[in-house]
């Protein structure tokens, strides 16, 4: 049983603890440090967490703790199928791996959606599949000591992007929706997932991406206001013009059901001024990093932007 | 070691090299986590045959001699160590006064403590002179009786060594390097994990460790004892042993716990609501973020037996704690008062329990987060974010 707790005013802190002591029994009370694996360093100009002891571990496990390195997780030519004609490899050790590095992913970003894709071959795993999920262990290798920095003093407003990797999927043809939320700089929510449903265009596909990123942000509002911070508007990027027309414009394209739901979802709280699409440009969508293999520098650009550093 | 069986000082060699035996297939290195045996071969070591240095034994004097009918089959014998090579002990026999190796030999390791008094009078001196001398005149004269011939290798070095050879004084012992600060750790803690409670029992330790348990369950008024009553449903409990380990992975604390086997209890005789929110991990790094922005430090306590602060509302009975029976009522049961590990509606009621608290302490609820806490005094917010992670930990 943990207890984490914090005030804006250092007395409050002080009369809590006491009261706790008076009535439960405590082992360790201190400064936060070490919570479920997370390494958190509480600093000065801002916060770091990372999981650097998890990941060598994770590493020693499975054997990988003196290979050679790789400077991204995946390579932008690299397409999985179900590669039905390879080797099986052994599926219990496959499925560790994926577990140990969806666990990691709470501090790296960066790995997520490359562990995402390699789950899903866990059903039969094949010789191909564990190489792909070896070169993001040999990635993390390098890269150890990565993890996410808050940095303090920023305003606290929420941007939220959203973006789709059309037709991304090999096997079905089904797209990759990633969404992120940036409160005040620091990368708080994130996601890579694959849609559901086959998007016959961009734009519904897009619909479906900024539909989940909608629900979760407004999930992130309510939670923000029991902290006193009550925000309207939060500019909701996506970059894709006529996707964000259409919820300017009542002019019905869309003739899938679901796709008219999550319009109306979506304009539904443009009305109630919750939240605001707006166009980013190419160059500055940030959730590229959830939906596809990146080159080396694109990928280290948009992993600083993030705010995914090394801090010795 | 020497000392505790009063084994003639002659045969220090052996010490040394039975400790170094036993110490390459006991120490754990802490880092590594494995005994230099296991580093060294790649397989654990086999500690089943492992015996007191010194004790007393009896070796098998088959095939050696002619026995008469009458005559014992065994000889009593020092026990000196083990055999590098091959699985044979290495024993000194009393009777023809010879150092022998054999696999043929049964130990009577019990140390009589009302006997261990008075021992240094009991053994009459006339006795150990005879040994030593005994001892002496077989190393002076280089001619060792009787060996099985395929075991004479490894006995070498201690043969052609005599008293006036050794260099300086051998009642003194070996000097070691300083140890103590490996001794602090080492000396009360025990490194081993046992499987089950006979293997718990075996070890000083751990008895300390579950007695803490039971102690902190009397304190904290746990449960009762009853007669036994066949209305009753009563779950079996069981008791787990971990060892809590530090940041560099060395063992810091041997920790007992009595646990329900809650996979018996019934719904809705047992139990009745189990459902017990966990904050989600987004929620941890959303606060993390916030108090930062807001530039305050964050920080954390646990709560110690977090279950047992708790009543609970339906009537559980439990078994009493396995190898730990009340003596004079064997068979009777406990009726729990409070909630204990592995029940199923423990962190529930343990969460029940913190929330009326803090609510009674003006603290208001999360909205949507069931586990967040707030208290707002004028500007200033108290956040309090709650996670039960106990009972992910000790359900088996």
């Amino acid at each position: 049983m943990i207890i984490i707790f914090g005030s804006t005013d250092n007395s409050l802190c002080k009369g809590f603890t006491s009261i706790m002591q008076g009535e439960f029994e405590m082992s360790m009370i201190g400064e936060l440090t070490f919570f479920l694996g997370l390494q958190i360093k509480q600093m000065e100009n801002g916060t770091f967490i990372s999981q650097s002891k998890y990941c060598k571990e994770v590493l020693k496990k499975f054997g990988m703790d003196t290979p050679k390195e790789a400077s991204t997780p995946m390579g932008t030519s690299c397409y999985l199928d179900k590669d039905e004609s390879s080797i099986e490899v052994n599926q219990t050790m496959f499925r560790g791996m994926i577990g140990s590095l969806l666990y990691l992913t709470t501090s790296r970003p960066g790995i997520m959606q490359f562990v995402c894709v390699c789950a899903r071959f866990q059903a039969n795993p094949k010789e191909s599949h564990l190489t792909t999920v070896k070169r993001i262990l040999k990635y993390l290798k390098g890269t150890a000591y990565f993890g996410l920095w808050y940095s303090s003093g920023a305003s606290p407003s929420l941007i939220d992007y959203s973006d789709v990797d059309y037709g991304g999927c090999k096997i079905d043809k089904k797209n990759t929706s990633g969404t992120c939320h940036l409160l005040g700089c620091s990368l708080v929510s994130w996601h890579s997932k694959k849609q559901v449903c086959v998007a016959l265009s961009t734009i519904e596909a897009k619909y479906i991406a900024t539909g989940n990123c909608c629900a979760q942000f407004l999930w992130m509002k309510q939670q923000l206001e029991d902290y006193n911070i009550y925000l309207n508007h939060i500019p909701l990027k996506c970059d894709n013009t006529s996707a964000i027309n259409l919820t300017k414009n009542p002019i019905m394209h869309s003739r899938t059901k679901h796709i008219e739901i999550r319009i109306h979802f979506l304009r539904d709280h443009m009305n109630k001024g919750n939240c605001m699409i707006e166009y980013v440009d190419t160059k500055h969508q940030l959730v590229d990093i959830f939906t596809k293999p990146l080159a080396k520098d694109r990928f280290y650009e948009l992993k600083r932007d993030l705010g995914i550093l090394e801090i010795s | 070691m020497l000392n505790e069986y009063e084994v003639p000082k002659s045969f220090w060699a052996d010490v040394v090299s039975t400790t170094c035996y036993v110490l390459n297939r006991m120490l754990i290195r802490p880092i590594l986590k494995s005994t230099p045996y296991q580093l060294f071969k790649g397989k654990k070591p086999n500690v089943a045959h492992l015996k007191i240095f010194g004790c007393k034994c009896f070796v098998l004097n088959n095939e050696k001699e002619n026995l008469g009918k009458f005559d014992s089959k065994a000889d009593e014998a020092i026990f000196l160590g083990y055999s590098l090579t091959s699985k044979v002990y290495r024993v000194f026999n009393r009777r023809i006064l010879n150092v022998e190796k054999s696999m043929h030999v049964v130990f009577d390791e019990i140390v009589d403590l009302e006997e261990n008094p008075l021992k240094p009078n009991k053994t009459n001196a006339g006795d150990e002179e005879y040994l030593k001398e005994a001892l002496d005149e077989m190393y002076l004269n280089e001619n060792p009786l009787v060996e099985p011939e395929d075991l004479v290798k490894s006995w070498k070095s201690p043969r052609g060594l005599s008293l006036e050879n050794v260099i300086g004084d051998i009642s003194k012992g070996v000097v070691t390097r300083n140890i103590s600060d490996f001794c602090t750790t080492i000396a009360f803690v025990s490194q081993i994990e046992p499987k089950n409670v006979e293997e718990a029992l075996q070890d000083d330790q751990w008895c300390i460790a579950m007695q803490e348990e039971l102690n902190q369950f009397e304190r904290n008024e746990v449960w009762e004892l009853i007669p036994r009553d066949d209305s009753h449903q009563v779950i079996g409990t069981k008791w787990v042993f971990i060892n809590k380990l530090d940041e560099d992975g060395n063992i810091t604390k041997n920790k007992a716990r009595l646990v329900a086997k809650g996979y018996r209890q019934e719904e809705g005789i047992d139990y009745d609501e189990t459902y017990a929110s966990v904050a989600r991990l987004e929620v941890i790094r959303l606060l993390l973020v916030y108090a930062s922005l807001m530039k305050f430090k964050l920080y954390q306590m646990d709560v110690k037996s977090a279950f047992l602060n708790e009543f609970i509302k339906e009537d559980v009975y439990v078994e009493q704690p396995p190898s730990f029976e009340d003596y004079k009522f064997p068979n009777h049961i406990y009726k729990l008062k409070k909630a204990l590990y592995g029940l199923k509606q423990a962190p529930r009621s343990w969460y029940e329990r913190l929330s009326t608290f803090l609510l009674e302490n003006d603290f208001e609820r999360g909205r949507i987060d069931l586990t967040l806490f707030i208290k707002r005094v004028r500007e200033h917010i108290l956040l309090v974010q709650i996670y039960v992670n106990d009972n992910n930990i000790w359900i088996y």
